[in-house]
Formats: structure tokens, sequence, C-alpha cells
């Protein structure tokens, strides 16, 4: 589903990935950890080809997103960390923004999403809380029917209600294959079926959460063990 | 692209709508202060809507993006940049319009208010204003903030036009032809647009740096041929050649010793004034194009003097640039507007060649004078100069 073979990224003089090797399965939740700065937001970026990498190959869903952008980004999903639509926007708006975008536009999974995440649709993002506009925005990456679904840290600032609602979205969502960049541990071990570690533009673990995080697993309390051992 | 222009336009009515109720009120109370005989009122009415769409609007269409933080969203749908780009352009395009149309409407009813006479609106300088406005849009791009996209154009239009206006400059009286300026004029827009195209794709993975560069690199090769065509017709405005068919040897006066023969010539273009050294049988240009010798009006022949275009106007009489030259050495002796005082009068007063004689000479000779030596200096057929002697005549220029 996305295969980075040899990836380098830079910004200026910072190198935030250095010959990346990495791939992603399809059907699983992979959940991306790595402090900030890492280059988790980068990666993501990557995948939807608005970052060109310095040198090596960059495959999503068999295309290259820089070349067949379209075609890439008509298959996957994409939640900011925040909402980054206009503020002027309703959540309505939005999917009627979207809608002609998407050949695979499923209206039905729309309205359902929002019914279940009770999103205020009529309200402009700017009247939203940033946990609802995070719905919003969840629900937008969802309508699409996307083979593959990209989390930028999408719980990062919620309350801990709006948080719960958001992932519970993206668990009943679980049927697309999702990558989700974050730095919140409990998040990670409840909905990962894999855990990557990024740490200084390098994967330095990736498998199976509970080969990850080691037997019975799941506990951020190893998560966050993982990542330091990663950082140090 | 419907989906983008229904977001742009409902992103930036606020902005279209505010310089559509305040164009109104604000020209208005402005026009009524213009004096009658500076403008027409309906031009400067467009021009004043079409500048309020392009700075209020232009400046701030992809700037407004990056200060809002949108840009990662249009950067990721689906529909690429290319239909975020199209809707932008056709909401300022259309904005220009009906602004500038507003404006004329507001114009038209401020010249009926005042009583002044119907004027037409004037189109002269339509392509300019509309290329202006779509490079403010273009250079806007380039910028951190919109509000520098004015001066910044200012800079990038007057860096980029400079050298065709130094090229005018020094080429005084050069008139490009009427189509090629109406061609680079209109070209501008399109031109603009393309800048502005390139210069947004150059956001895809880059910061302001990334369009900027790729936007002046378009402008340089987008100008690039304007330069060397007036460049070219600069050095075709200059260039002199007795041997190009095209050239002809108008007239000339020969100097005291019959050495040199001060010529006037033109190849299709302006008047050149040439020093031809009979002896070497070579020639060199003397002053700019458009230069020409004449007789000096007080009679002296022996000294003919180089006219240049310069001009200068007191109230009671028109000045010319003059400079003097020594008919027998070439040389010049003195430079002045036209009435200065000739103290060189020893010089002035060199006896001159003989007037063209009453002799019988082929056809197609017009002579110039007759040497000490009986020999005749004439224009052969208006392309060389040659020296006839006992029915002898030999090509003296060019050899």
């Amino acid at each position: 589903m996305i295969t980075f073979e040899g990836v380098s990224k830079r910004f200026g003089k910072r190198a935030v990935l250095g010959g990346f090797d990495f791939s992603l399965a399809p059907g699983q939740v992979t959940v991306l950890l790595g402090r900030n700065g890492a280059g988790k937001s980068t990666l993501l970026r990557l995948c939807l080809g608005v970052l060109k990498p310095e040198k090596g190959r960059v495959e999503v869903c068999g295309r290259d997103p820089v070349r067949h952008a379209r075609d890439v980004r008509r298959m996957v999903g994409y939640v900011p960390d925040k909402p980054d639509v206009y503020d002027w926007m309703t959540p309505r708006e939005l999917l009627r923004f979207l809608e002609p975008q998407y050949p695979t536009w499923n209206r039905d999974r729309a309205k359902r999403v929002a019914d279940q995440l009770a999103v205020p649709m009529d309200s402009p993002f700017k009247a939203l809380s940033r946990g609802e506009g995070m719905k919003a925005m969840l629900m937008a990456a969802l309508a699409p029917d996307p083979a593959l679904l990209l989390l930028d840290e999408p719980f990062a600032g919620l309350d801990p209600v709006a948080r719960e609602d958001v992932l519970k979205g993206v668990i009943r969502a679980g049927e697309q294959t999702i990558l989700c960049a974050t730095h919140d541990l409990d998040v990670a071990a409840r909905i990962a079926d894999r855990v990557a570690v990024l740490s200084h533009g390098k994967i330095v673990a990736h498998g199976p959460a509970e080969e990850v995080v080691g037997a019975g697993g799941r506990a951020p309390e190893r998560m966050k063990e993982i990542l330091e051992e990663a950082v140090a | 692209m419907i989906p983008h222009l229904w977001k742009e336009w409902r992103d930036h009515r606020a902005v279209i709508l505010g310089i559509a109720a305040l164009l109104p009120p604000v020209l208005f109370a402005a026009m009524l202060l213009i004096p009658e005989d500076v403008v027409a009122l309906p031009t400067a009415g467009a021009a004043a809507g079409l500048a309020a769409a392009a700075f209020a609007l232009g400046a701030d269409l992809v700037p407004g993006e990056i200060r809002r933080g949108t840009m990662l969203f249009l950067k990721r749908l689906p529909s690429g940049l290319g239909a975020v780009f199209a809707a932008k352009a056709v909401l300022l395009v259309g904005a220009i319009a009906a602004s500038a149309t507003l404006g004329y409407g507001i114009g038209s009813l401020a010249q009926k208010v005042a009583g002044r006479p119907a004027a037409a609106l004037d189109w002269t300088y339509a392509p300019e204003a509309l290329a202006v406005a779509l490079w403010v849009f273009a250079v806007a791009m380039w910028l951190p903030r919109g509000e520098l996209a004015v001066p910044a154009t200012a800079l990038c239009l007057g860096v980029f036009l400079l050298p065709m206006h130094l090229l005018l400059e020094w080429n005084p009286g050069m008139k490009l032809p009427a189509a090629a300026m109406s061609v680079g004029r209109w070209a501008l827009v399109p031109g603009a647009l393309l800048v502005a195209w390139l210069s947004f794709r150059g956001r895809r993975f880059g910061g302001p740096w990334g369009s900027a560069w790729r936007g002046l690199l378009v402008t340089l090769v987008l100008f690039t041929p304007a330069w060397g065509y007036v460049a070219n017709r600069a050095a075709e405005w200059r260039r002199f050649d007795p041997r190009d068919p095209e050239c002809r040897l108008e007239d000339g006066f020969v100097g005291v010793g019959g050495r040199y023969v001060f010529v006037n010539a033109r190849c299709g273009g302006p008047n050149h004034a040439i020093l031809v050294d009979l002896a070497e049988g070579s020639s060199i240009g003397i002053g700019a194009p458009r230069d020409e010798f004449r007789v000096p009006a007080r009679g002296w022949l022996a000294t003919v003097p180089v006219v240049a275009h310069a001009e200068e106007s007191t109230r009671d009489r028109r000045h010319v640039w003059e400079n003097y030259y020594d008919g027998a050495t070439g040389g010049r002796f003195k430079s002045g507007w036209s009435d200065m005082r000739i103290d060189e009068v020893e010089v002035m007063r060199r006896r001159p060649v003989k007037s063209p004689p009453d002799v019988k000479l082929p056809e197609g000779l017009t002579v110039l004078a007759v040497l000490d030596d009986g020999a005749v200096v004439a224009i052969r057929d208006h392309r060389a100069i040659v020296r006839v002697k006992d029915g002898q005549e030999e090509q003296v220029f060019p050899r």
C-alpha cells in the first residue's frame, strides 16, 4: 500500500528523512510513533505528493504520488492535526466542495459518519470547537471511501471527550488501511495493529504491535519505553 | 472548476462587495474635484475601478491562502493546482471587468452631473492597465505578504522594462512599428498569466523563493525576445554600410583641400552623418542617427557643421545644438547651441573648394565640388563617391 525506498528529504540544511525505507501492507492500522520533529508529518505529506523527496522512491497504492498526484489523492483520505479549511466554510459546504473531486464519493457514508460523530453540519469552522472541527475533517476524509487513510496527529490538543469521539470514528473506519502519526501513546495502544517508531529520520522499529512492544504489550508505558529507547 | 470558482467567490465576496459599495461614493466625490481639462472622467473611473480590484483582490488571492494556512488544503485536493489557479484567475479578471465597468459608470455620471462635455472611453492604455493588474496577481505569489505586491510589481516591471527604455532613450527618434508595439503591449497580458501560473506551480513544493525564482525566470524568458527585438531595431537604426543596397548617399560637402567629404546618407531609416576620407576611402559615423551635415547659416562654406537633433526651445526661439567641423582636418573644433558666438574666424574663413562647376559630366553624377587640380568630386547614382578627371571616373568611396 505504501512503499518508501531510500527516501531522503531535507528542509534547507536540516535532513528530516535520511535514506528512509518503509512499507505498509493493506488492511491494517499502523501507528507511526515519534517525537515532535521526528519527520512523521513529512512522511505523510510525501505520501500525498505535496512534498517531493530529494532521493529515493515513494509509492502509494501502486502509484508515484508526485507524478500521479490526482490518482493518489483520490484514493487517500487525509486528516491534518488541526482543521485547515476556510473558517467561513461549514462542514456541509466542505462536503459539497469536495464531492465533485472524488469519483468514489459516498454520500451515504458521509451522512453516516456525520451522524455517528454528531458533526454540526451548518456551523462554520470558525464557530466549531477543535474537536468538532476534527470530527468534520475525519468525516470529509472518509466520505470518498479512501483505500488509505492518513491521520496526522488528529488527537493532538483534543479534550478527552472529543478525543474519544474522534478515536471511535477512526476505529469504526477500520476496514481501511490506516497510517496514523501520533505521539499519543495511549491512542496508539488502542488502535494499532502495527507500530513503526520514527526517530532521527529513520524507522528504528516496525512490526506487529505485540512484537514491537513485547509480550502482553499495548500498554502505553511499554510504548513510551520503546520511544525513549529509540530516541536515546 | 465550478466548486473552486464558488469557493473563490465565497472566500472573497466581502472584498468584491466592499469595492462595489465603497467605489461609487469615494470615486464620485473624488471626480468632482478633478479639473475639467486633466482627464476624461469615464476613463479615470474605469482606471480607478480596475486598480481597486487589482490591488485589493489580486494582491491577496494567493498570499491570503498562505496567511490563513489553507494552502496545504488546496495542495492535497485531487483537482490539482490547475483548477485552483484557473478559478482565481477567472475571479480576478471578472472582478476587474466588473469594477472597471462600475468605475466607468460612475465617471460617466460624474461627467454629466458636473455638466462637462461627453467623453468617450479612452482605450489607449487598456492593455498596459490590464497587464499591470495581472502582474500584481503574479508578483504577489513571490511574497510573504500581499501588501508588498504593488511596489514589488513596480520594481519588477521597472527592471524588466528598463533595457527597452534605455535603448529608446539612447536612440532618439527611433520608433517601433505600431504592429510590434501593439503585439508587445498585449503580450504582457497572457505573459502575466503565464508567469502567475508558473509561480503558483512553484508553490507546490516550495515557498515564496520557489515561486519567485520560477516567476522571475519565466519573466526573463518572456522579456528577452522583446529586448532582442528592440536592440535589433536599434542596431538597424544606427547601421550604416555604404555597400548595402538600401543605403543612399543623399548629398555631401567637400572640405578645404578636398580630402574630407561630409556626407548625409540614409539606409531606409534616419539620416546618418558620415565623414568620408577620400585619401583612405574610409568613413566614420559622426554623432547619432538623425544628425545631419548642413551648410553653416552664416555662409562659411569652408567649415561644415553637424547639426545634432538635440533641441532646446526658449520663449522666443528654438535653439539647435551644433558641432562645427574643420573641413581641412575633419576634426571637430566647436560645439554649442545655434546662437553661440563664433570666435574661430580664421578657420571659418578658409577658402572653400570651388563650387560645383558648369561642366558637362556623365549622367547619374551629382557634383559636389571641383578640386584645385581640376578633378570633380561627385556622387554616382547615390551609391558611391567618385573623382572624375580628364573624362576618367574613379570610385574613391567605398573602395
